[in-house]
């Protein structure tokens, strides 16, 4: 419950810090598309996630004031557990999910540098784990395979610094959610990734 | 604008707090800490009993280790077990103090883990200073003793039954949900082997699990674990092993705790 409630304050916090920072921006500037592909990673005990995020979004609203894109969107997201952990031990688990994303993207075009995005997100998820051990100390070598999918929720925010017109370099982090299934403190970890990325939002011209 | 931040607000609390409570709750039936004179140290102990508790019948207990953490969902798992008549009425003893499960639940220490390995202490006050206290104050089936712990708990419970005197028995049952076999280069292996070696039977009953998203190291592990243990062929050994499919580490406890304890105590 504790990591649950850690997870949802920050990102209510981070929300709110971007909401009030935000500049104005008229509703003839909606970009067209905006277009990220990140790569992250993720350190763990048991192994090692790096993972590819592409996403396409398509802004659609944008607020009286100008401060905040509405948008929606497509997440492709791949990612490759290598498996570490106990010697003579190596595995992958592949992950590949197709997710539907909403939230707004903050962004700020003309004189400033800074960009963000918070976004939810729910899809499709397949995942594949294939690994053996091999220790011959202990005489053990034995293979493990298992797939599943499932539907995937979770949190996706990044923040971007302009690089050249329209493109930004970003950091991102994205949590899903699927594991917190209950409120009596048996909860499962979020699968957490970090990463950095290029996002490019395409203009009108 | 801000009546749409709070409807965006509110739709994205109820999208990531769905939660499954669909099991009825309970109330811990007692709650104390006894103090360790093996270890010097205190260990809140979380009781639930039947409200149908009497002393003048002999009930099956379950120590679950990781108290702390486990006990309230367990007992309200196993409510709904009596409800289905699933499983005989029995005590569920939660051993807390959760923070030290690394000194407590491993044995023998290991060099990344400074403070690790003192299972065997922890045995001894299990046997020693908590049965006894919990026994004295219960009335206990104690030819009817099971212990469930999960990750470094659900070694510890493995440990336990390959260590203990065959001849007087502390447990005669054991939950081992997604025990950290791995650790210090499955040590338990190497007890297991000389176990063999030393004994023709083993009577008790052993209940394994994992969930499938737990990764290579850990779900070969107790695979490889639940063949050796039943390839033995012990006369008096019960064993079952089990699955969790798209649990993860954390996710396959609960899972692990209600069907171990089904199989337990219906052997």
């Amino acid at each position: 419950m504790e990591n649950f409630l850690k997870t949802l304050i920050y990102t209510l916090l981070s929300f709110f810090a971007f909401l009030t920072q935000a500049q104005d921006i008229s509703k003839n500037e909606l970009p067209l598309f905006i277009t990220e592909l990140n790569a992250g990673f993720k350190p763990s005990p048991n192994g090692s996630t790096f993972g590819l995020i592409a996403d396409i979004s398509k802004p659609f609203y944008a607020t009286k004031s100008g401060k905040m894109l509405w948008s929606s969107g497509l997440q492709e997201d791949f990612q490759v557990q290598l498996e570490r952990g106990f010697e003579g031990a190596s595995g992958t688990t592949v992950r590949n999910s197709v997710d539907l994303i909403l939230g707004p993207t903050f962004y700020f075009l003309k004189s400033h540098q800074l960009s963000a995005s918070f976004k939810i997100f729910g899809g499709w998820s397949y995942k594949t784990t294939n690994g053996k051990v091999d220790n011959s100390a202990l005489n053990i070598n034995r293979s493990y395979s298992d797939s599943y999918h499932y539907f995937s929720r979770g949190l996706y925010l990044s923040a971007g610094y302009r690089i050249k017109q329209d493109c930004f370099f970003s950091i991102f982090y994205k949590a899903d959610l699927r594991r917190l299934t209950n409120g009596d403190g048996i909860i499962e970890m979020p699968e957490m990734i970090y990463g950095i990325g290029v996002k490019k939002i395409i203009q009108r011209h | 604008m801000n009546n749409k931040i709070c409807l965006f607000l509110s739709g994205l609390l109820l999208f990531i707090s769905c939660s499954n409570n669909e099991l009825e709750n309970v109330q811990i039936s007692f709650e104390e800490t006894i103090t360790s004179k093996i270890i010097n140290d205190d260990y809140p102990i979380y009781y639930f009993l039947p409200d149908s508790y009497t002393a003048t019948k002999r009930y099956p207990v379950i120590y679950l280790l990781d108290g702390d953490w486990h006990t309230k969902r367990v007992a309200r798992e196993i409510n709904q077990l009596w409800k289905e008549n699933a499983i005989p009425e029995c005590i569920l003893v939660g051993i807390g103090n959760a923070n030290e499960r690394m000194r407590d639940y491993t044995y023998p220490a290991d060099k990344y883990n400074k403070g690790s390995g003192h299972g065997d202490k922890y045995y001894e006050f299990l046997r020693d200073e908590l049965l006894p206290h919990v026994e004295s104050k219960y009335s206990i089936d104690t030819t009817r003793r099971t212990i469930a712990g999960h990750s470094l708990g659900g070694f510890f419970t493995l440990y336990a039954m390959l260590k203990e005197e065959k001849e007087t028995p502390l447990f005669h049952g054991f939950i081992a949900a997604s025990a950290s076999i791995f650790w210090v280069d499955g040590y338990l292996f190497g007890l297991e082997e000389a176990l063999a070696n030393q004994s023709s039977d083993l009577n008790c009953s052993l209940y394994l699990s994992a969930g499938s998203d737990e990764g290579v190291s850990t779900n070969v592990l107790i695979e490889e674990m639940y063949e050796r243990l039943k390839n033995r062929d012990y006369p008096g050994f019960q064993i079952d092993y089990n699955v969790f499919k798209g649990k993860a580490h954390e996710g396959a406890s609960i899972p692990g705790f209600v069907e171990g304890i089904k199989f337990n105590l219906n052997r």
